[in-house]
This record gives structure tokens, C-alpha cells and sequence, in this order.
């Protein structure tokens, strides 16, 4: 087994985590120091040491130990989570550099953060908890040997035996549990079809008898399948159990006639065999954990190839105004081999226009919304601000032109990073809207966030007008208003936008307002439809 | 979570008593197996430490053990029988209440009304179905584990009690009361691992909200940053949340070790000390001693465990309690349903339909709306996004069932809920579909027929059809689609609903859909209802609606 993950502990964790596990192993060696110990008080007499020095001794390894635990233990714990916070903070910080079609693609990328970050937070605790015990196991093996070879042979042969017959058994009950795991995720699958397609299962019962048979049937091998699993498991449990029972009893009965006829050695040697039980299965339990980790490990590491940097850093400065953009000859896939694409485009943008974008459903607007935007790159032709074809840095900063409003807008609990001047502004803003009332902005926080969908949008467009950029960019915006807002919508707000100085593109799809544009730019199939003008 | 609201302890005993309903749900035969197991496995347990403290004496006295090996012997077998019998009866008992439960939540979803269940929303029925149901069957074993930790150190307590009048046996006793210390510390180490899930929910709400908005973010630095900013302080906070479950946690075990090793040395050094002549009592002491050691580790990691099973148990019971509750109608057996293959009319008048806003979605409401098909007749519903056009398909096929208004059909009225054989009328291809591997309710097509159609829609280089499975369904949306329709087509059923079907096919498709397979339909008597933003194709339909609002205009 590879341990990558132990790249986990960088320097400033090992800072925290080498004191912790060299204590760590020195807790183990105290443990394993306890019971010799009580049983040396206790055999005293045979050996001549003082007692008081015996109890002294004893409480100072016993306090230690606490110490140790809750101190040291607690610092190596928290010193990781640290680390591992800055992993997920690194990996936020992967994110926010990628680009839309990245993450667009990569949809499991929350399971990075929940489960992979999850199953490390447990690597200080385990990796401390796995030292301490190994040495606890070899100091009381150390001083069983010292109690009795014959014990320590027969226990070693004895464990030794249940440890290969457990691995025997693990590997059946992984191949139980893997068989079990494909059911159980076949059984996810169906069950998200079914209730992605419950219309479908309403109206047709022949649509439901199969799609609910064939879950009831996934239910019934899934049953089959834990039972069996279950009872490779319960054998499992039960072998350890019973050998382990079996040592006590051949250390009991056997030793004596093997020449071990001292007693209280040989209750020595009991009290030895008991204690060391739960070390040894914890162990076997933690060794499984580390191969879940440095899976996790290695599923984290993944992103930095799945997520590769956006071309250019940073460009802070904002820029106010535009002299024109340009589309030459843009085109655009999602997929190489994709039947859909876009263009190639040739479009121009005049600051201070309204423009529709119109089409039907699937002709690509939102995407060329997107390429507007500067979202996504062209696979082929150049997107020009200003005559100059957009490269690297500068798509970042070009995209400070832009406030959007999307179809699917995505409604953050917190008005993020907008900066407003003019509390007044908002208030304003809001009733102009129809949201005062409804909902506020207290700091940065919306005070209320469950509104229709209408209403929604409405704080969307709030949002995107304190931003004060040049461009606005509207998807669908007035297609959940209600007539009168709407008709306000192009007849007022747009015109005293253009006023402003700001320029507009909308998708729309309504022909009835289409007159309210300065230039309609019709979508079919990907393509500009030439020469179409307002009605 | 609705449990919440009560304090922690009490949630502690809902939990539990939801757990031993389930454990004891199997009929008295297996219930008293059980039990019978626990007491056995729990019995022996102790009896094997008197054995072993007893052969020692007899040791100690020169003689030979015999007796004790045979009987160590027994409570090794019971032991082993116990423990096989429990792990792998109470996890069989356990599954086959969930899979009760899971069946249930599937016999709901065929009962339950469309507009309950989109209530109740899909995730929570999915997550319930698997992760929770997961959870309970996972917790088996250590419910087991649990219960015979707690019997054990009970018994040990008893035994200890019993087999010793030393004061030092009183240590002992002490000891195991001091179990119940290092299981509040334990609850509170839980309590502290909540708060510290909960505050890690909140950093993932803030990834979960920048993938979810991230073309959002991608336009606006600031944005960016702030966001990056409020994660950063989350996960801040994390630490700090973390330090103080770890500091808990490691009390907990850290107290566990205090406890059992401080027991061990009083015992073992004190009585030393008290008796020096009799060490021999001292090392049965600690044996006694140790054999704490094990029930109580489990009693502080399994309680954790087993407590979070009870949780998603009761949340599988209140998912239960929910659909039970909803409106809906037992589904049929096949040989009840008779497929109505003609109608003459379908009449709504004055037809509304509204929900409210709520959490996951917003208020909307359509009607009173008047809308009437006949065979033969093509029927265009046109309107901007949000006019309520696919509201009122879903209340024309009976998929919503209406507020107020009437609903005929041949001049019947049509329940709210209408049966399976009114919505055997329609066929339908609705904006969101699913399409299933397998073809069902094609099973009486001739293969001849799929393969045809499959060609007409040039989906036969993509997909074949063979012994009631399509070969593949990963397709392109407007392959999706036209897939879909085959499969609408040939179920041949008297209505035809469509909505936005075009809407993602190139100009070929749409010209086929409209001038070919419309017509086509209306040829053969049927109805068609399409939902469509394709003007330049308005031509086809006999009559247009649209909606406005919620409302014909």
C-alpha cells in the first residue's frame, strides 16, 4: 500500500504532527507500561521494590497518558484540520480560476469538498491512534516475553493464525461488500429515474408496473446480497471471537502443564492477553481506514488536473467604457464531435444600443449570451474590444463590462462583493421593482430570500443595476413578469437605460415589444439570420 | 430537521425506542431469540471470567482444572453461537423492516398524487430511499454490539458485587458507575461533532452556491472574492468548531483510559498494599478489570453510530407518514385496466389550478381556464415562459388535479384524481422526460414496427432495440427526443401531447414533426395538444390558444 497521503503534512502540520505521534508512541509505551506494572505492585513481594515507588510511577505513566491524549492528541488533530481547511480553500481557490466550461462539466466537483475532505479529516487521529497502538502491542509483547516465551510462542502462533484467517475472510467480505456497493448505487439509479420521470409513470401504469417491478426486484437481490454479505461478516466476527476466546483458554489450560506452573505469572500472562485484544483489532480496523484515505487523498489530487487555470492572472483594473465589440467570424462547440454549434458569428455592439437576441428554443442564444460575456472562448474566430482580439488577461478584465441577469440566475444568500454607495439606492431601487416589503438588504445580506420566481428575477435585475456596469446582459428577463411589469420593463426601463448610457442585449421572446429594440439579431440553428430589423 | 426542537437527550430516547421497534418487529418467535442471544452472548461473557479467576484458585490450590475447561469449553460454544445467531439474525430482522419500508415508499410513489410528491420533492425521497435506509441496515451490528456492552458491564457489575465483599471490590463498582461519566462525555463529544457537521454544511453551502451560480461569479471579481472572503471565514470558524470536538472527543476517550487504568492500579497496587499476603484476590480483580475495558470502548464509539441510525430511521418514518397522508389512488392490477382506445370529447370549463409559494418553489396560479379537443383535431398552446402552458397540460392529462371548474370526458365527469384508464388516454412527451432502457409498455409492439420507426426518426445507426431494451439511451437532446417520440408514437393511444417537442431538432426534424407526423396523427383520428414557440408553423393547427398569465387570451 502507497501512503501519498502522508504528503498531507506539510511542514507547518509536521510542526504539530511529529510531536504528536513521538508522543503518540510514547503513550503507547506507557500504556503497555500500565499493566506490567500493576501486576509488578502486585508481585512485590517476590521482587522487593517498594510499593511506593511502584504506585508513584504508575500514577505519573496513568497521567501522562490523559495528558498526552487530550493535549497532544487534541494539537495534532487541530493542527490538520487547519491543513485541511487550507486544502479546501486551495481548492476553492482552483475553482474560482477555472473556467465555466470546466466546472460546467465536472458536476461531482461538491463531492470533493464533502466526502474526500471528510475521510482526511480522520487521518491525525487514526495515524497517532495507529503508533500508539503498535507500540503498546509490541511493548506488551515485549514484556509477555519477559513473563513467559512458551506464552509468547503459543499466543504469536495463535494470533498469527487468526490474523491470516481474517484476511482470508476480509477479502471475501470486500468482494461481498463490492458486489453489494454496484446493487445499492443500481438501486440509487432507479430510484432517481422513477422520480425524474413521474409524470410519466402517472400516465402510463405500464411505465410504472416496469419501472416499479424492476425496483421492487433491485430491492429483493439487494436483500439477498446483504444477507450474504451479513453472514461472511458474522462468521468473520464470530472466528475472531471464538479464537480469541480459544487463546485465553490454551494460555489457561496448557501453559501449566508446559512448565508455566507459577501462578500469578500466569495471571500475569491472562490479564496480558486480555488487554492486548482491543489493540490488535483496532489496528486491523485502522488499516482498512488507511486505504479509504489514500483514496480520498489521491481523488483530491485529481482536481488540480481536472481543473486547470483560466489563461492569465488576474487584471484588477476595471474598465468604464467600450468603443465596440466585435464577433469575426466565432464559432463554438461544448464537445468536440458535438452535432450542435455556433456560427460562425460575425456581430457588432455600440455602446448605448438595444439589442435583441431572438430565436427559438435551442438555436443557441444563451450561448452566444455566453461568448457575449466573455464566458466562454471561441473555438474558432476572435472576439475584438475595441479592435483588439481578447487574449488571456484581458477576457478577465473584459468581462467587468458585464451585469447579467440569467435564465437560471442563481440567487446568493449574500449580495457578495457588491459595493453599495447609497443605501437610498437600493431602497429606491426596490420599490421601483415592487420588492419593498418583500424583501431588503441588511449589510450584505438579503433579508428575504424565499420569493417566486417573478420576483426573483426582479432582485436579479436590482443586483445587476447597483453594479454599474456599462453592458447589461438580460436572458428571458421579463418572461415571468407579469404584463404590466413587463410592458414597464421594455417601454420604461429599457429607454432610461439607454439614457444612462448603457447598453442592453436581451434575449426575448416576445415579438410583441420587439419594436422597443434598436436592432434585432435573430438566431436559427446557431446561425445570424441576415437582415432582419425591427418591426 | 423537525427533531431539532427537542433537547438532545430526549431525541436520544425517540431514537432508541424507534430502533428496538425495529429490532422486535420480527414476531415473538425471533424477539425472544434475541433477547436470548444477548442474555447468552452477555452470560458466557461473564462466565468465562469466573472461570478463568477460578482455574487460577485452583491453581493457586495444586489442582487440576477439569471441570473449568469443560465449562470454558460450553461458554465458548454458547459465545460463538450468540454471536453468529445475533449478527447475523438481528441485521435480517432489521432489513426486512427497511425492506418493507422501502417498498412502501415505492408502492407510494405509484399511489401518491403528481403535485404531493413534487411537495415532498424528489431529493428527499431519494435520500431517504437509499442513504437513510442505508444507515439503519449499516447500524445492525452495532445495535447488537451496543446491547451486549451494556448488558456485560451490568452483569459485571452484579458479579463483582457477588463474588467479592472486599472494600476494594467497591472500587470496582464505583468504577463501572463511573461508565455512565464517560457516556455523557461521549454525548457530549457528539454533541460537539454536530455542531462541527453542521458548520462544515455551511462552508459547502457557500461551494455549492458559487458552482451553482459560477457563470455568475466568473463575471465579477468582487463577487469572487467575497465569496472566497465568507469561505475562508467558515472555514475559520471550522477550526475553531473542530478544536472544540476534538478537545471533547479526546476527553472522552482520554477520561475512558483514566478511568479503566486508574481502576486497575487501585485495585491491583491497593490491595497489595492492604494485603500483602493476598495477591492472589488482586490479580482476579484485575482481571475483572479488564475485562471492562471492551463493552465500555463500544458503549463510547458505537453509541455515536447507532444514535445517527435512529435519526434516519425516524426520518424514513416521517417520509412514510407523509405519503401515507397524501392524496392519491391504489394502483391497479394489470387485468383491471382496460385502455380506452377512442373518446369523443374532453370538455374543462372554468378550470384553476394554483400553488402557493413555498420553499422550493414559487406561487403560481392558472385559470379559470375553458379548453375543449375532439378527435381528429390539432391544438396549439402558445405563451411566454411562465403563461401556465405546461400547468394546463398537466391538468388536461390529469396529472394535477384541478382547484375548481369541471372536467368531462364523452360527457363524464372526470375525478380530480382521475383512474388509471382516463390517463390511459394520452401519450405524451412533457419538457422533462426520463427514457428508460428498457421499452415499456411496447412489450406487445412487433420489434418490426420499433425498428421502422427507429429508422423514420434516423435513430436506427444509433439505437437498436432487442428483447425489450433500447441498446443505449446517452444520447443528444434532440435524439433524446425523437427517441421519445417512437416511443409515444407507438403506444398509439387515442391523445397526443407534446410539449416543446421541436423545440431542440434541427430544421429536417421540425419540418417532419410538423407537416408529416401531425398530420399524420390527425389522419388517423387522433387528438394532438402541442405546446410550441414555433410560429412559422402555426399554420398546421386547427386552433390556437394562448395563454397569458395563467389565462387564455
Amino acid at each position: 500500500m502507497k501512503l501519498g497521503f502522508i504528503e498531507i503534512f506539510d511542514s507547518s502540520t509536521r510542526a504539530a504532527a511529529v510531536p504528536s505521534l513521538v508522543l503518540a508512541a510514547f503513550g503507547g509505551l506507557l500504556s503497555s507500561a500500565l499493566v506490567p506494572l500493576a501486576s509488578l505492585g502486585m508481585r512485590r513481594s517476590l521482587t522487593g521494590i517498594d510499593l511506593w515507588v511502584v504506585v508513584a510511577l504508575y500514577a505519573l505513566v496513568l497521567w501522562g497518558c490523559f495528558r498526552l491524549r487530550t493535549r497532544a492528541a487534541t494539537r495534532a488533530s487541530v493542527a490538520l484540520e487547519r491543513r485541511l481547511q487550507s486544502i479546501e480553500r486551495e481548492l476553492l481557490a482552483r475553482l474560482r480560476r477555472a473556467s465555466l466550461r470546466a466546472v460546467e462539466s465536472h458536476p461531482q466537483l461538491e463531492e470533493a469538498f464533502s466526502r474526500d475532505v471528510e475521510t482526511l479529516r480522520y487521518i491525525p487521529r487514526i495515524t497517532s491512534d495507529f503508533v500508539h497502538d503498535v507500540v503498546l502491542l509490541v511493548g506488551l509483547t515485549a514484556y509477555l516475553a519477559s513473563l513467559s516465551v512458551t506464552a509468547t510462542v503459543a499466543w504469536g502462533v495463535l494470533i498469527a493464525l487468526m490474523i491470516s484467517l481474517l484476511r482470508i475472510a476480509v477479502a471475501e467480505s470486500l468482494d461481498a461488500a463490492t458486489e453489494f456497493d454496484g446493487l445499492f448505487a443500481e438501486l440509487g439509479a432507479g430510484m432517481r429515474q422513477a422520480l425524474d420521470g413521474l409524470p410519466q409513470l402517472k400516465l402510463d401504469h405500464r411505465v410504472a408496473d416496469g419501472v416499479c417491478g424492476e425496483l421492487d426486484a433491485t430491492i429483493t437481490r439487494l436483500r439477498a446480497e446483504r444477507r450474504r454479505r451479513d453472514r461472511v461478516q458474522a462468521g468473520m466476527e464470530t472466528n475472531a471471537v471464538v479464537i480469541l476466546l480459544g487463546v485465553k483458554a490454551l494460555v489457561l489450560f496448557m501453559l501449566p502443564s508446559l512448565g508455566l506452573t507459577d501462578v500469578s505469572v500466569l495471571s500475569s500472562v491472562i490479564a496480558i492477553v486480555i488487554f492486548i485484544e482491543g489493540p490488535l483489532f483496532d489496528l486491523v480496523h485502522k488499516s482498512q481506514y488507511l486505504v479509504g484515505a489514500e483514496g480520498a487523498w489521491r481523488n483530491l489530487r485529481a482536481w488540480e488536473a481536472r481543473l486547470p487555470p483560466e489563461s492569465g492572472g488576474a487584471d484588477e483594473a476595471r474598465p468604464d467604457t467600450f468603443q465596440r465589440i466585435d464577433f469575426e467570424g466565432v464559432r463554438f462547440r461544448y464537445h468536440d464531435g458535438d452535432s450542435f454549434e455556433i456560427g460562425p458569428i460575425d456581430l457588432s455592439l455600440r455602446p448605448g444600443e438595444i439589442v435583441f437576441i431572438v430565436g427559438d428554443n435551442g438555436s443557441g442564444k444563451t450561448t452566444l449570451m455566453k461568448l457575449l460575456c466573455g464566458l466562454y472562448e471561441p473555438r474558432e474566430g476572435a472576439l475584438m474590444l475595441d479592435g483588439v482580439p481578447l487574449e488571456g488577461a484581458q477576457r478577465i478584465r473584459y468581462r467587468r463590462l458585464f451585469s447579467v441577469v440569467f435564465a437560471q440566475h442563481q440567487l446568493f444568500e449574500r449580495a457578495y462583493g457588491l459595493d453599495v454607495g447609497d443605501p437610498s439606492q437600493v431602497q429606491e431601487l426596490l420599490e421601483r421593482f415592487a420588492l419593498a416589503g418583500v424583501t431588503g438588504l441588511r449589510g450584505d445580506r438579503f433579508t428575504s430570500r424565499a420569493l417566486s420566481s417573478g420576483q426573483a428575477k426582479r432582485l436579479a435585475m436590482v443586483v445587476a443595476l447597483l453594479e454599474e456596469r456599462p453592458i447589461l446582459v438580460l436572458d428571458e428577463w421579463a418572461a415571468h413578469q407579469e404584463p404590466q411589469l413587463r410592458r414597464d420593463f421594455y417601454e420604461r426601463l429599457l429607454p432610461e437605460l439607454r439614457a444612462r448610457g448603457k447598453t442592453i442585449v436581451a434575449i426575448s421572446h416576445d415579438d410583441r415589444f420587439f419594436a422597443c429594440a434598436d436592432r434585432i439579431v435573430r438566431l436559427r440553428d446557431g446561425r445570424l439570420v441576415e437582415g432582419e430589423e425591427p418591426a | 430537521m423537525a427533531d431539532d426542537a427537542h433537547g438532545p437527550e430526549r431525541r436520544v430516547f425517540a431514537h432508541a425506542r424507534a430502533l428496538l421497534e425495529v429490532v422486535f418487529s420480527g414476531g415473538l418467535k425471533s424477539s425472544a431469540f434475541v433477547l436470548l442471544g444477548v442474555v447468552a452472548f452477555s452470560t458466557a461473557q461473564i462466565l468465562a471470567l469466573y472461570l478463568i479467576t477460578r482455574t487460577l484458585s485452583v491453581y493457586q490450590a495444586g489442582g487440576t482444572p477439569t471441570a473449568e475447561l469443560v465449562r470454558f469449553v460450553v461458554a465458548i460454544v454458547v459465545i460463538g453461537w450468540a454471536e453468529f445467531t445475533l449478527r447475523t439474525g438481528v441485521p435480517r430482522i432489521i432489513t426486512r423492516a427497511l425492506v418493507r419500508r422501502q417498498r412502501r415508499i415505492v408502492h407510494e410513489l405509484r399511489r401518491v398524487d403528481l403535485p404531493a410528491l413534487e411537495a415532498i420533492g424528489g431529493e428527499q425521497i431519494q435520500h431517504t430511499m437509499t442513504a437513510d435506509v442505508a444507515r439503519v441496515v449499516e447500524s445492525g451490528t452495532e445495535i447488537i454490539v451496543l446491547a451486549d456492552s451494556w448488558l456485560t458491564l451490568g452483569l459485571l457489575l452484579v458479579y463483582t458485587i457477588l463474588t467479592s465483599s472486599d472494600p476494594l471490590a467497591l472500587y470496582v463498582v464505583l468504577a463501572l458507575i463511573c461508565a455512565v461519566p464517560i457516556t455523557l462525555a461521549g454525548l457530549h463529544a457528539e454533541r460537539r461533532a454536530r455542531v462541527f457537521e453542521d458548520g462544515g454544511d455551511r462552508a459547502l453551502a457557500i461551494v455549492d452556491e458559487l458552482t451553482a451560480g459560477f457563470a455568475q461569479v466568473k463575471l465579477h471579481a468582487e463577487r469572487s472574492e467575497a465569496m472566497a472572503a465568507a469561505h475562508a471565514a467558515q472555514t475559520e470558524a471550522h477550526v475553531e468548531r473542530g478544536a472544540s470536538m476534538y478537545r471533547a472527543s479526546n476527553l472522552a476517550h482520554g477520561l475512558g483510559d483514566l478511568l479503566l487504568f486508574g481502576v486497575i492500579g487501585v485495585v491491583g497496587l491497593g490491595y497489595a498494599k492492604l494485603t500483602p499476603d493476598n495477591t492472589m484476590n488482586a490479580q482476579h480483580l484485575l482481571i475483572t478489570a479488564l475485562f471492562m475495558f471492551e463493552p465500555i470502548s463500544h458503549i463510547i464509539l458505537d453509541q455515536l453510530s447507532v444514535a445517527r441510525a435512529g435519526a434516519a430511521l425516524l426520518r424514513i418514518d416521517d417520509l412514510l407518514a407523509r405519503l401515507a397522508a397524501a392524496p392519491g389512488q391504489a394502483p391497479p392490477t394489470a387485468a383491471d385496466v382496460v385502455e380506452p382506445k377512442t373518446f369523443s370529447s374532453l370538455v374543462l370549463e372554468g378550470v384553476s389550478y394554483g400553488y402557493s409559494a413555498g420553499e422550493h418553489r414559487s406561487g403560481f396560479f392558472l385559470g379559470p381556464v375553458d379548453f375543449h379537443l375532439s378527435p381528429g383535431e390539432i391544438v396549439f398552446i402558445t405563451g411566454a415562459n411562465g403563461s401556465g402552458k405546461s400547468t394546463l397540460l398537466k391538468l388536461i392529462t390529469g396529472l394535477y388535479p384541478r382547484d375548481s371548474g369541471s372536467y368531462h370526458i364523452d360527457g363524464q365527469l372526470v375525478p380530480r384524481s382521475p383512474p388509471v384508464s382516463t390517463r390511459a388516454l394520452f401519450a405524451a412527451t412533457l419538457a422533462d422526460f426520463v427514457l428508460f432502457t428498457r421499452s415499456y409498455g411496447l412489450e406487445d409492439v412487433e420489434p418490426a414496427r420499433i425498428d421502422a420507426m427507429l429508422a423514420e426518426m434516423k435513430l436506427d445507426e444509433i439505437v437498436t432495440h432487442a428483447e425489450g431494451r433500447f441498446s443505449t439511451v446517452e444520447l443528444s437532446t434532440g435524439q433524446r427526443k425523437r427517441l421519445a417520440l417512437v416511443i409515444a408514437l407507438l403506444r398509439d393511444r387515442p391523445i397526443y401531447v407534446f410539449d416543446e417537442w421541436a423545440a431542440d431538432q434541427d430544421p429536417e426534424f421540425r419540418e417532419q414533426f410538423y407537416r408529416r407526423v401531425l398530420p399524420s396523427l390527425r389522419a388517423k383520428g387522433k387528438a394532438v395538444v402541442v405546446v410550441t414557440h414555433d410560429d412559422r408553423y402555426f399554420g398546421v393547427a386547427d386552433r390556437r390558444i394562448h395563454l397569458e398569465r395563467g389565462g387564455i387570451s
